[in-house]
């Protein structure tokens, strides 16, 4: 299967992307396609489930980290929200793993890098059919992985 | 582009981003110790909070013991320190909770200029802390004068030497020692001094906290164990102690310094009392003026970091008051509704919300926590975000 679509939403205060993208793309992984956002509270969940109807095959929200918002909260309410699309779209057989909520500062490019690796690890690992997220996909077997972000404390 | 993408700057935006991406750094080195939950640096505001309260603690058992006259201050305080049982414990605590005080406000400070926390209008809790900052620095130095040792009396002299550099300074130094030399007065208005803007505090604190929809006012519990057990620790092993007693024909040429409220005084060893009198009141204007000075970034820089103050779509609002809930800032306030709104949904609203414009930092959290359309930064609209997501997919 070739590399998973995904579309992640960036706080411009968040991680510096400056030397890490080509246009929207991210230069490692080319099938990553980044949208900038004035902070991760901005991101309104339907857009997460549209890119996901429209043919993404994960979508991913990237926050400053935990306590250090520059608006104060929008890293936690989107957390919040992520957990909650997770929930509501699961009922509809859209699997958690396909959405994730991350959080790196400005400084941890490669831990950022890191993270989406292996969000599109488990992504390959979900072998659903390449698009067409919102159409009934297999319950994975339990996505481990998925459970590490958007979980609430 | 980014917070720090290169671009042509000012010198200040250089310098500043800088020092932001300094910030930042520590911050990593930070994390790698504690979580992110414990950070103490994402805390420094909740731990000048915890100072204040132990500094409003012990000074209320202190406040039992003195006595505000020129024989007795000295005398009183003696008493304190060496019969009452912790009495010396206590006073330490108040002094070194104050070091703490002053030290989590100046790096409160710094964090939140340095991080661009001043930006649109968070410049209120940038005001009412600044004023925060002046209260403190005026209380310990009544603290110091209060003990009525030989370097209360030494301060006492430098401070009206300060006074009296101001236009109309000697009326004002007749005031403050209340008369032409120093009496029993004097003590009195300066534990007046002292205890008046600590309670002022309370009510600059509410100034501070009120566009704040959740302030962290208090650190995680291991911070406040650690943080107080210091505390009484340094209290213990150190004890605050006065020095010779005040007397009118001494003339105390050294004394020691609490570099945290003193240094003013210390300085004067160099720039004499008009110096220092002119460099508090710079230091003063340029702290007011900080975020109305210079900005890191130009506008367009921000790009879409300064996408113009959210806008309520009135047709489509609901009145659920999820934004209302969600703003961090107390920017939106839900009004009855005048009338109905246009779609299905908002048909039977009673509730309409409404941006304050002045509260708000454009950030964007409402337009997330909306789920009726009803919310828009006008420079970053859904169909922009809705354009760009179709163009991630295609590409």
């Amino acid at each position: 299967m070739s590399d998973p679509k995904v579309v992640g939403f960036v706080c411009d205060w968040s991680v510096d992307l400056t030397s890490l993208l080509d246009g929207m793309r991210l230069r490692e992984l080319p099938t990553v396609r980044v949208i900038r956002v004035p902070c991760s509270g901005f991101v309104r969940p339907s857009w997460l489930e549209d890119a996901l109807t429209r043919g993404a095959d994960g979508v991913f929200v990237l926050g400053c980290p935990y306590g250090d918002c520059l608006n104060r909260e929008g890293n936690y309410l989107m957390r919040d929200r992520v957990d909650q699309l997770q929930r509501r779209l699961q009922r509809r057989r859209v699997d958690p793993a396909r959405m994730a909520m991350l959080a790196h500062g400005l400084h941890d490019r490669e831990a950022f890098l890191a993270e989406v690796r292996a969000f599109l690890d488990r992504l390959r690992a979900l072998a659903a059919p390449p698009s067409k997220a919102a159409a009934p996909v297999p319950p994975a077997a339990p996505a481990p992985a998925a459970a590490a972000e958007g979980e609430p404390r | 582009m980014s917070v720090t993408s290169p671009e042509p700057r000012t010198g200040y935006g250089r310098l500043m981003t800088g020092v932001l991406r300094g910030t930042l750094k520590l911050d990593v080195l930070v994390n790698r110790i504690y979580p992110s939950d414990f950070n103490p640096l994402y805390y420094t505001g909740g731990l000048a909070n915890l100072f204040l309260f132990v500094l409003v603690l012990s000074g209320i058992f202190l406040f039992f013991y003195y006595e505000a006259s020129l024989g007795g201050a000295f005398a009183s305080v003696q008493y304190l320190t060496e019969r009452v049982p912790y009495g010396g414990i206590v006073r330490g605590i108040h002094r070194y909770a104050a070091d703490g005080f002053i030290i989590a406000v100046l790096l409160h400070l710094l964090r939140n200029w340095f991080t661009d926390r001043y930006l649109f209008s968070r410049d209120n809790p940038w005001i009412s802390g600044m004023f925060l900052l002046v209260f403190g620095g005026v209380i310990g130095f009544t603290g110091y004068q209060l003990v009525w040792d030989d370097r209360a009396q030494a301060l006492t002299a430098m401070f009206l030497a300060m006074l009296r550099v101001l236009p109309g300074g000697e009326p004002l130094a007749r005031v403050f020692v209340g008369g032409a030399g120093i009496s029993d007065g004097t003590l009195v208005r300066i534990l007046f001094l002292h205890i008046g803007p600590a309670s002022a505090l309370y009510v600059l604190l509410w100034w501070h906290y009120t566009r704040l929809r959740h302030p962290k006012i208090w650190p995680p519990a291991v911070w406040v164990l650690f943080c107080v057990g210091v505390v009484f620790l340094l209290a213990g092993v150190i004890p605050a102690l006065s020095g010779r007693p005040a007397a009118p024909a001494a003339q105390p040429t050294a004394f020691p310094l609490d570099v945290f409220f003193l240094w003013p005084f210390w300085l004067m060893n160099w720039l004499g009392a008009p110096g220092v009198v002119v460099l508090l009141g710079l230091l003063t204007v340029a702290g007011f003026a900080i975020p109305y000075l210079g900005r890191r970034e130009r506008p367009q820089e921000m790009d879409v970091r300064h996408a113009g103050v959210a806008q309520v779509i009135d047709g489509n609002c609901t009145g659920c008051e999820l934004c209302y809930f969600d703003c961090p800032y107390n920017a939106i306030v839900m009004v009855p509704s005048p009338a109905p709104g246009l779609s299905r949904a908002a048909a039977n609203r009673t509730l309409l919300a409404v941006v304050v414009e002045s509260r708000c930092v454009e950030c964007g959290i409402c337009i997330g926590a909306c789920p009726f359309e009803a919310l828009e930064l006008p420079k970053f609209l859904e169909r922009d975000v809705k354009t760009r997501v179709l163009e991630a997919v295609r590409a």
